[in-house]
Order: C-alpha cells, then sequence, then structure tokens
C-alpha cells in the first residue's frame, strides 16, 4: 500500500506540517493528509502553519486516530479536491472498487471504539472540520439511537437529563405515539 | 476492572451533526431523541436545523398510506408503515370527520366532504380548508390535490398553494368535465369538456400525474383517460393486458406513466413510452413473482420512495421494490383504494402545542 507520506512521493505532496496535540505531541504529516480537514487547509492558504498547527482541542491519542483517518482516505482522494465534498463523491468512483472495499473495511474497524472515544473523534471532525470523518462518527451514533427511548441514550452515552419531570412529561404527551 | 470512562459533553454543532443523520422514516426516532436533554431539544427545534435535516435526506418518507373503505366513516382510516403504530396525525379541530379520503399527494389530504364539495386538508399541520362547491354535474369521478410550486421537493411545502383538479363524467349527456381550483385564487377555473367513445365510468382509484397531465382509470379498468392541465384536451389510452383485478396507475422512476397489474400471483409492471419501434405504447419494464403472497392484489404505490401496498386474506404488506422487502402492515379488509401519505413529521411538526419548543430556542 503506497502511503501519500512515503518520501519518494513528487514534490508537492511530501511538503509536511506539523501538527500539536493539546497534550504538546508533534506529529508530522504531508499537506495532502493534513488538508483534509478545511480548518488546517485554511490555515494553509493563510500561510500560518510555520512552526506547528497547535490544535488546543485535540488530545494526542485522538489526533493520531485522526490522523490515521486521514492518511487513509487522503490516498483516496489524492489529485482532486475530494476534501471539500463528502466521501461518497463522484472522486472515488473512479478509484478501482478493490480500493474502496478496503476503505470501507477501514472505516468499519476504524469505528470500533468505546463510546468516550467516539464522542472524542466527533467533536475532533467537528472542530477539524473533516467531513468524511465527522459523517462516519455521527451517522454511527445516529444509527444507534434508532429505536431507543430517551432514557437508553441518555445511558448509553452518560447524558445527565436536564429537563423537569414537567417539561418531558408535557411533550410526552403530544407525542404518546412515540412512545408506544 | 475499572469502568469505561464517560463520553465527553458535545456542542450543539456535533449534536446537531448526529441528530441530522437520524433517518427520517421512523419519525419517532427524532423524536425520542430530542427528549434526551435541553441541548438535544434546542437543536431538534431550531428551524434552521429542521431545514437542514429535511434537505439533507434523499425525499420526505412514506408514512403510511391513507384508505378508503366502500361507506362513509368517521374514523380517520389510515395504515400507519413506520414502527410507530399510532396515527401521528392532526385531526382538524372544528371538522365533524364527516368524509372521504379522495386523494394523498405532496403532504396533503383531498377529502369529499358532500357531493361537490371537497376540502385539504394537512395531516402534519391539521390545516383544514374547505373549497366552494364545483360546477361539474358528475355521476362519477376522480379528483387529485397537488403542490401548485413549480419545481417544489415538497420537503416542507404546508404552506404553499395548491390545486385541485375534479374531472367527471355526466350519465345524463355523457361528456367528460374536467375544473381545477386554485388556492391562489380561492376559486375553481372555466370548465372544460369533451365527447369521447369511453372514458365515463371513473374507477375508485387514485390518478397518476405525470408533468402537466393527469391519468385516471375508467371503464371498469378497460381504458386510462389522460388529461392535460395545460392544453386543456382530453384523451383516451387502451391498456397493455387484461388483470383479474383492478390495475394501479403511477409514476416510474424514470418519470414515465406506469401501470401495475397482478396476474396469476405475479406483478407486471409497465412503462408508457417511446418503444423500440419509435412508437409511444406500453413497454414491459418487470415481473416480480409474489411468493409469500399468492392471490395478491395490488392496492397502492408510493412515488418517490419505491414501495407498493399489496393485499391478500393473509393482510395488508409493503413491498419494497429496490429490496425486495416485504413487511405486515395491517389486517384484510374490504377496502378500496389507497393513498400514500410522504411528509416530514418533524418535532416542530410533532409537538406544534408545546410551548417547550418554543423556550427552547
Amino acid at each position: 500500500m503506497a502511503s501519500a507520506g512515503s518520501g519518494d512521493e513528487k514534490a508537492a505532496a511530501a511538503a509536511m506540517i506539523t501538527l500539536i496535540s493539546s497534550d504538546n505531541e508533534k506529529f508530522e504529516v504531508t499537506e495532502a493528509t493534513a488538508t483534509l480537514s478545511q480548518t488546517i487547509r485554511h490555515m494553509i492558504e493563510d500561510g500560518c502553519t510555520d512552526g506547528g498547527v497547535p490544535l488546543p482541542n485535540v488530545t494526542s491519542k485522538i489526533l493520531a486516530r485522526v490522523i490515521e483517518y486521514c492518511k487513509k482516505h487522503a490516498t483516496a482522494a489524492a489529485g482532486e479536491e475530494g476534501s471539500s465534498s463528502s466521501f461518497s463523491d463522484a472522486a472515488f468512483l473512479e478509484v478501482d472498487r478493490a480500493f474502496l472495499e478496503e476503505l470501507e473495511e477501514f472505516d468499519d474497524a476504524f469505528l470500533e471504539v468505546d463510546r468516550a472515544t467516539l464522542f472524542d473523534l466527533i467533536l475532533a471532525a467537528n472542530y477539524l472540520d473533516i467531513k468524511g470523518l465527522l459523517n462516519l462518527t455521527c451517522q454511527k451514533v445516529a444509527d444507534s439511537v434508532k429505536g431507543k427511548t430517551p432514557e437508553q441514550i441518555r445511558e448509553m452515552y452518560n447524558i445527565v437529563n436536564d429537563l423537569t419531570p414537567e417539561e418531558e412529561a408535557e411533550i410526552r404527551r403530544e407525542t404518546q405515539w412515540a412512545f408506544e | 476492572m475499572s469502568p469505561p470512562r464517560a463520553p465527553p459533553e458535545l456542542i450543539a454543532d456535533a449534536v446537531a451533526e448526529i441528530l441530522l443523520r437520524i433517518p427520517p422514516d421512523e419519525p419517532a426516532d427524532l423524536l425520542r431523541a430530542s427528549l434526551v436533554c435541553k441541548p438535544w431539544l434546542r437543536v431538534a427545534s431550531d428551524p434552521a436545523f429542521l431545514r437542514r435535516y429535511r434537505a439533507f435526506h434523499r425525499g420526505a418518507p412514506l408514512l403510511g398510506f391513507f384508505y378508503s373503505i366502500d361507506c362513509r366513516s368517521y374514523d380517520t382510516l389510515f395504515i400507519p408503515t413506520t414502527a410507530a403504530r399510532a396515527q401521528p396525525l392532526r385531526r382538524p379541530a372544528d371538522d365533524d370527520h364527516n368524509w372521504l379520503v379522495r386523494d394523498c399527494r405532496h403532504g396533503r389530504v383531498l377529502l369529499r366532504k358532500a357531493p361537490r364539495k371537497f376540502a385539504v386538508w394537512d395531516p402534519i399541520t391539521g390545516h383544514l380548508e374547505e373549497l366552494p362547491k364545483h360546477h361539474i354535474l358528475y355521476s362519477f369521478h376522480s379528483a387529485v390535490v397537488l403542490c401548485a410550486v413549480a419545481g417544489c421537493d415538497h420537503r416542507n411545502c404546508h404552506d404553499g398553494p395548491f390545486r385541485v383538479l375534479c374531472v367527471g363524467s355526466d350519465r345524463a349527456d355523457m361528456a367528460i368535465r374536467a375544473c381545477v381550483y386554485s388556492s391562489e385564487t380561492s376559486a375553481w377555473g372555466t370548465l372544460d369538456s369533451a365527447y369521447l367513445d369511453g372514458g365515463s365510468i371513473f374507477e375508485v382509484t387514485r390518478p397518476a400525474i405525470i408533468g402537466d397531465e393527469i391519468y385516471c382509470l375508467v371503464d371498469f379498468g378497460a381504458n386510462i383517460l389522460k388529461y392535460d392541465l395545460v392544453k386543456h384536451c382530453f384523451s383516451l389510452i387502451s391498456l397493455p393486458a387484461v388483470y383479474e383485478k383492478k390495475p394501479l396507475l403511477m409514476q416510474n422512476a424514470d418519470g414515465s406513466l406506469g401501470l401495475a397489474g397482478v396476474t396469476d400471483s405475479r406483478l407486471h409492471l409497465w412503462s408508457w413510452k417511446v418503444n423500440s419501434e419509435g412508437v409511444t405504447g406500453w413497454v414491459p419494464w418487470r415481473v416480480i413473482k409474489l411468493k409469500r403472497l399468492p392471490n395478491a392484489d395490488v392496492f397502492g404505490f408510493a412515488e418517490g420512495v419505491g414501495v407498493f401496498l399489496l393485499g391478500s386474506n393473509a393482510g395488508v404488506f409493503t413491498f419494497d421494490l429496490k429490496s425486495g422487502r416485504m413487511r405486515d402492515v395491517g389486517k384484510s379488509m374490504d377496502y378500496c383504494t389507497f393513498f400514500p401519505l410522504i411528509s416530514f413529521f418533524t418535532p416542530d411538526y410533532a409537538c406544534g402545542k408545546s410551548s417547550l419548543l418554543a423556550e427552547a430556542n
């Protein structure tokens, strides 16, 4: 598997960016990998990436996972403006089927994380504006709440219910059909 | 072993990204998720989020089928195709419910309240608009309601203008007449009429609309009457085959007029288009063997969603044309006609009366 980060890539792809996690760990990535993040793409365009890009909202543990995702998907998006579109777009139609299947398998395996990590990845994907990763992780949570009651969802994701019993009862009364 | 780490609190943007991806085909899912906590409720009731939600998904989902039986009923006759078996519909508040459903399209239901008297009901908002009596004297008729906005995708056109078309025939002079009501002028337009060799007996089935043309099954299922809303003209089309029971008119996914009929436990699908000889005619499209439902009848079709409603002594079933999945949705009855309700049912409409949603924003 050729990775976009290997040294013998053509010069444009080999431009390196340094990302700095909240716990001060440095990650060297290619520009192609980093620009899957719209946030970082804009920083590069504005010329403010010298000396590294500090990401105070992302821990090294999560940033490592995000980079793992971006590396894999940057290969697929190579050669076009794919990072500005969702991962189901035309860009991928030209990539051969075997690679698409491999990418799907990668995504499935990538999502096998605990719920806390899943939420961390959502927050990172949202902050870094990585559309494919945001779609992948949010769809996983959206699918997991299907058919669940509010209590079950709260329990799954450790969410504190700050609605008063009266408020909750009022809505439930009007929408009883959804709770039967 | 230490307990798993608790997930971090999500910011509103991230909550919106999750709620956005909850599929609309089970409206209860987004509604239940909105009751998780105040921040989630705030997102799910934000008008900007709901606009984005309706635009994000492929199209409005199928919520169920209205149906008519061969007599007047004071119940709203509706078979939900959602997992929630109760009816999440807003019945008009000050209505006597003494009506028959004659059509459902673009999120609106056409009700026949008395001879020549229609009303248009929005089952999501509960709004009911009574129409003035029209001028057509008929013995038999068909009627349709449709959104009047050109190019509308019907994701949220509840308050928009609509039209009602009534086409009927009078046994006395055998003339076929059509008339269109516009909600913008609150009036019926001029009457079109024609004398054709047939087309005088209208079947109680849902007409199909293709562009500006309306197609009704007539003459005991032997012919199709076509009425052009723009050119104001009528014509007759014959059917491609004779079916044991009433066939169904529909719009195919490619936009052509479609016909579905059942013979020998097989669902035959046809398309009215230019054939290989360059002539417009019926082209066979698909034949589907109804293995699990021998002696089934085709009751209805939800355009855009690609779901048939089939019935047999065993009950009423939805049949997804793409996946082939069949699902039991109701028991067997003496049904007449079915009308699919395809509409978004988002929490803003589900909790229309709740002041809580307004407070959340």
